[in-house]
């Protein structure tokens, strides 16, 4: 009897350190705020599926696109804070918080930013039909024509930056049609629907190497790599701009801080696995390992630099 | 090309192949059958135990789950009058109609062999006519959608049944069904009526099964009483058919069977809407062209054909813009391809030059899948029967638990349930006051799609005329006129009839 009750007071005292010892349990929900084939999905796989491997849970994915990410996020900030459900989000969360008048959730507060993977820069393409064959003379062709570029979504860094590259710094008419992921946005411009694709870069390399679509500009400070003949915006004779799409974790706000720290130091270790930098490096991605408290550095930085973008550029606030 | 499938088919017939495939394809039968779990959703619970397989043995899992998912649907659809999985709404049509008249087994069998042929023939298209049928896809800017859609929503016009009002009134309050929430291009939220989980819009899939299975249910339970449900234990009926003669029931319109299959194709290699539109729309095309449309509704075989023949060539017409392109065609393709991304192969235009033996394989998975589907079917049939016999009391409350656990599992919250349970009352009441559900299923599938089109064929050129002078835009929306025009002059020579019948 009495080994009974000493069992019992024992599992009472280990019980909530069992449960931390525990996590993951079950398995771990990763919503991708974007189509399932796109960009941020291929990192949140890629990263998931070695995340999954090494704490012995499986990570199901599962995308929710729409509404420049804004629909995935309020799904995750209602979620249960237990570290079994995660956010997959791109620079978009950043932007919203200036361009959505209720994007119906507040990044700061609602959510915790948990670990970068990587970024890359945007691009802008044409189909390889299309007259130009460089910046300069696509910009000279549309003076006075309207120019018509598609993105991800509203909301998307490539949207903003094709804002502020066409209408702020090359300063012609330029309309943005709006897609539901990568995928169609590129079909559109393949297909001579819209004129321009403001995207990353990862997509547009096959299709480059394929020779369907022409990359006119990347919008980075250097060259990169995977497309060495794309000039930069500077070097193609305009204004510096830098736009770089990332893919980053976060949590719901109220996420136990230890879960927060052992996902952070998952996700930074399945960066540095050869295989990950490998692959990264294909995708033309340069891996962005750190802590926590860095990330959140970082997406601070980004909200105030697109802040001001969404000013200049004058794009109207979405409710 | 063909020296690749059939390198692809010798390799997929290898064991370690041809397992993931079976067991890919029972778990798409399965999930299928089970109304709420899509197919999406089943390729989603198997993607991660693809992970440890090589790529193509992956591939062929899903590519099985796929087929047998499109197939699977029709049991649920035929049997119970709920579809399994949307792509088998209009299955239900005469599907069950037919199984209601005492011939289960012979509703079931044509719509598995309108499933293996039709998947066939849109497997000899995908094969056969890649490059036209990309090439027409590429075709499609947001005008060509906007057409593509409306002519899909005058479809309303054909599955009124007694009533034309009554019909429009369903199909309008599908469409308004897809305001509610967000608007889907710039994300404003609209008529969210101050209810927080509306924010996020409705999700199809519970107003589908809510609106269904309700709709059948709770209808059949008031038709023929409690008691009679509990002792209705029906042993006699059986699903064994002569195969010669289902088969000879399906092969004997061929045009028929072709131009569903065609239409299956073209719906499914413009991306968006997928399954369900495809089944409808060849639904409604073998109506207007039969030469009984009156039997439509009430069991005829052709329904089963057009629906299932279709649904299944949709699938190979997903392919197509893979086989093209590398570019995922829907929800399910795009899974696929975002699983090859964690074995280091990227989607894209080089996907086919770069893993040529990869995708014959996954052609030749897709081919293969057809004869494994109707073989799990035939080896089921003995478990598929209890759908049939076991006592209707017991039966029903299994079914809406099912359909409950379904609505949850789609995002894990409960506000689906909720929104299955208003949709449920919703059905209830419009076949209570004989409202036709198919219009209003319709108008949910569309609406979205419709508005996204023209939002963005209007930003991308203001130009309205653009609708009528692209020119498949102008022949669409010709055709959703014609389209309009027969179904109105086919009601009323329905009724004509029906008027001068009962004259005698």
């Amino acid at each position: 009897m009495k080994t009974r009750t000493a069992l019992f007071v024992a599992m009472l005292l280990f019980a909530p350190l069992a449960w931390a010892q525990a996590y993951p349990a079950k398995p771990i929900r990763v919503v991708v705020a974007f189509a399932a084939g796109g960009f941020a999905d291929s990192i949140a796989r890629l990263v998931g599926q070695k995340v999954s491997e090494r704490v012995g849970q499986p990570v199901l994915v599962e995308n929710r696109g729409g509404a420049g990410g804004n629909i995935a996020a309020r799904a995750v900030v209602a979620a249960a804070p237990d570290g079994y459900t995660l956010l997959v989000h791109t620079a978009a969360i950043a932007i919203n918080p200036s361009l959505y008048r209720s994007p119906g959730f507040d990044l700061m507060s609602d959510l915790v930013p948990v670990a970068n993977t990587g970024s890359t820069p945007g691009v802008f393409a044409v189909s390889a039909s299309n007259g130009a064959s460089t910046l300069q003379e696509l910009v000279k062709a549309h003076k006075g024509k309207r120019l018509t570029f598609s993105s991800a979504g509203v909301g998307t860094s490539s949207h903003l930056a094709g804002e502020y590259f066409f209408k702020v710094i090359a300063g012609i008419d330029a309309e943005h049609v709006p897609f539901q992921g990568g995928a169609p946005a590129l079909t559109a411009v393949l297909s001579n629907n819209v004129d321009v694709l403001s995207t990353s870069m990862p997509p547009v390399v096959p299709h480059v190497k394929k020779g369907s679509l022409k990359v006119l500009g990347i919008s980075s400070l250097a060259r990169v790599a995977s497309l060495p003949a794309v000039p930069t915006l500077a070097e193609a004779g305009f204004r510096e701009f830098e736009e770089r799409s990332w893919v980053g974790f976060f949590a719901p706000a109220k996420t136990p801080a230890e879960v927060v720290a052992r996902l952070n130091s998952e996700i930074n270790q399945a960066l540095a696995l050869p295989e990950i930098r490998e692959r990264f490096a294909n995708l033309g991605m340069d891996p962005h390992p750190g802590t926590a408290a860095q990330f959140a550095d970082y997406v601070r930085k980004e909200v105030a630099k697109w802040a001001a973008v969404v000013k200049t550029t004058g794009i109207a606030q979405v409710q | 090309m063909y020296p690749l499938l059939a390198d692809g088919l010798v390799n997929i017939v290898q064991a370690k192949y041809l397992l993931p495939l079976v067991l890919g394809t029972l778990a798409g039968v399965v999930g299928g059958a089970l109304p709420g779990v899509t197919i999406t959703m089943t390729i989603i619970v198997v993607l991660p135990f693809t992970f440890g397989l090589d790529p193509l043995q992956g591939l062929a899992a899903m590519t099985g789950v796929y087929v047998g998912g499109s197939a699977g649907g029709l049991v649920t659809a035929v049997l119970l009058g709920l579809p399994g999985t949307p792509s088998a709404i209009a299955t239900t049509f005469d599907g069950h109609t037919m199984a209601k008249k005492g011939e289960p087994g012979r509703a079931l069998w044509i719509g598995v062999w309108a499933s293996f042929f039709g998947g066939l023939l849109g497997g000899l298209f995908l094969i056969g006519a890649t490059g036209p049928l990309a090439k027409f896809a590429l075709q499609f800017g947001p005008w060509e959608f906007f057409s593509l859609f409306v002519l899909a929503l005058s479809m309303v016009a054909g599955l009124v049944e007694a009533s034309l009002l009554k019909g429009l009134v369903a199909g309008a309050m599908g469409l308004i069904v897809t305001v509610l929430g967000n608007d889907p291009v710039m994300g404003q939220e609209r008529l969210t009526l101050g209810i927080p989980f509306l924010k996020g819009g409705i999700d199809f899939l519970p107003v589908l099964i809510g609106v269904f299975a309700f709709a059948q249910i709770m209808g059949e339970i008031e038709r023929r009483g409690v008691h009679a449900l509990s002792a209705d234990v029906n042993r006699s009926v059986s699903l064994a058919v002569s195969h010669a003669k289902v088969i000879w029931e399906v092969l004997s319109r061929p045009f028929q069977l072709l131009w569903c299959s065609f239409v299956g194709v073209l719906i499914g290699v413009l991306p968006a809407i997928g399954g369900s539109a495809a089944s409808m729309m060849a639904y409604d095309q073998a109506k207007k062209f039969s030469r009984r449309p009156e039997a439509f509704g009430t069991g005829t075989p052709e329904g089963i054909v057009a629906s299932e023949a279709s649904n299944n060539a949709n699938v190979g017409g997903s392919l197509v813009t893979i086989m093209a392109f590398g570019i995922p065609g829907d929800a399910v393709t795009a899974v696929m391809l975002g699983a090859l991304t964690i074995h280091g192969i990227q989607s894209g235009p080089l996907f086919i030059s770069q893993n040529a033996q990869l995708a014959y394989g996954m052609f030749a998975a897709y081919l293969l899948a057809h004869p494994i589907m109707v073989l799990i079917l035939a080896l089921g049939a003995r478990w598929m029967l209890r759908a049939v016999t076991v006592p209707k009391a017991a039966l029903f409350p299994i079914v809406l638990v099912l359909c409950v656990i379904g609505a949850y599992a789609l995002n894990n919250t409960m506000a689906n349930v909720y929104v299955l349970l208003a949709f449920g009352v919703l059905g209830y009441l419009m076949v209570k006051f004989g409202f036709p559900l198919a219009p209003f299923i319709l108008g949910v599938i569309l609406g979205d799609q419709i508005e996204i089109n023209l939002v963005r064929s209007i930003m991308t050129d203001a130009d309205l005329w653009l609708f009528v002078t692209r020119p498949i835009s102008g022949a669409l929306l010709a055709a959703s006129v014609l389209s309009l025009a027969a179904a109105i002059w086919q009601h009323r020579r329905m009724r004509k009839r029906a008027a001068a019948n009962a004259d005698f």
